[in-house]
């Protein structure tokens, strides 16, 4: 007599995917709904610097020195809002307990899960934060007010940027992972960097006029966010539909057997 | 040969622990919406994984609105890994 193992059930398979798909679901919806957070609150501190840069430019070339340094001190304090919001943010435990909360008011039909987190954060994910801010200080910051005061050419502000920003949100990624963040959210560095080496082989993605030029970084910034945070969004979507496809209890009435 | 346990052997209650296997935790509105069953039979599943200690629950409030959301906890963990372990040995030994 042979001896040979029963071949596997496909429906214990599909049961066996429910957690793989439960978690892509979790991941992904969590990190649209932080994306998009994260875009609005980057989207108005990058607008207010940009006003108060273009601002201060103009100011310095009207020769009025009091409201040069009225638009230099609320540079500061728009920064400061910045780093502080960049750290909350990133902090996996400050993270959770505010995305989370914003979970809770968006109303969700299919009701709210929230993924597993894999690991406790670190002291190496706290140096994460730390380094990101240090380049968010010392990139793109810099980069908006050399070139609005015309250090470097509008075209190439982006891809400068591109040296710093991109490092900035794979460390981002990094230190917001051990909150069961999805890997998604690396399109959006990715995404920055395509677009910065299509700049610089003189092949933009797209064309913009005038003044919208020199904000090209906050738009392919802002853009290339909100994109993947709806690429994310409906990505999760997707995982839903496969959990409730693997998950439905397929007994008839939909009552249980109960043990 | 042991039998599997009968907690876990359960058409709604192993969906129900393999759900909240993936997340950190779900809500009673998400179980019932992804498993597609009433809100008495899903109510009496998780009083009963509750009772083994494999669910934990967190009740709160959003506004004025009552909140539950449950987790699985470590001895869950363990009780589902042992589960399919178990299946597995029955479906390797099955046909000797």
């Amino acid at each position: 007599m042979t001896s040979r193992p029963l071949q596997p059930d496909p429906a214990e398979n599909d049961l066996r995917q429910i957690p793989v798909w439960m978690g892509k679901y979790a991941s992904a919806r969590k990190a649209a709904l932080g994306m998009i957070l994260w875009y609005g609150f980057y989207l108005f501190f990058c607008a207010a610097m940009a006003g108060l840069i273009y601002a201060g430019g103009f100011a310095r070339r009207g020769g009025h020195t009091s409201l040069v340094y009225l638009c230099v001190a609320g540079l500061v304090l728009v920064v400061a809002g910045l780093i502080c919001f960049v750290i909350c943010f990133s902090i996996p435990s400050w993270n959770t307990r505010f995305l989370t909360w914003l979970i809770g008011k968006i109303p969700a039909s299919e009701g709210e899960a929230t993924p597993a987190c894999p690991a406790v954060a670190t002291q190496l994910n706290r140096w994460y934060v730390w380094s990101g801010v240090a380049l968010l200080i010392g990139g793109i910051q810099v980069d908006l007010i050399l070139g609005f005061l015309g250090y470097i050419t509008p075209k190439y502000m982006q891809p400068v940027s591109a040296l710093t920003t991109v490092p900035f949100l794979v460390l981002v990624y990094f230190a917001v992972r051990p909150s069961g963040a999805s890997a998604l959210i690396l399109l959006w560095p990715l995404l920055y960097t395509v677009h910065a080496i299509l700049i610089v082989c003189d092949v933009p993605p797209f064309a913009l006029p005038g003044f919208w030029q020199s904000n090209a970084i906050l738009i392919s910034t802002a853009g290339y966010g909100l994109l993947m945070a709806v690429f994310m969004l409906i990505y999760s979507r997707f995982a839903l539909r496969r959990v409730r496809r693997l998950a439905r209890v397929q007994s008839p009435g939909g009552s249980s057997l109960e043990g | 040969m042991e039998n599997p346990d009968p907690i876990i052997h359960d058409a709604s209650r192993l969906r129900i622990v393999m759900v909240l296997s993936g997340a950190g935790t779900a809500d009673f509105n998400f179980l019932r919406s992804t498993l597609q069953i009433t809100n008495g039979n899903l109510s009496s599943h998780m009083s009963r994984l509750e009772s083994a200690g494999y669910v934990a629950v967190e009740k709160s409030f959003r506004g004025k609105v009552p909140h539950t959301a449950y987790r699985l906890t470590k001895a869950g963990r363990k009780a589902v890994a042992e589960y399919w372990a178990m299946m597995d040995a029955i479906r390797g030994g099955a046909g000797k």
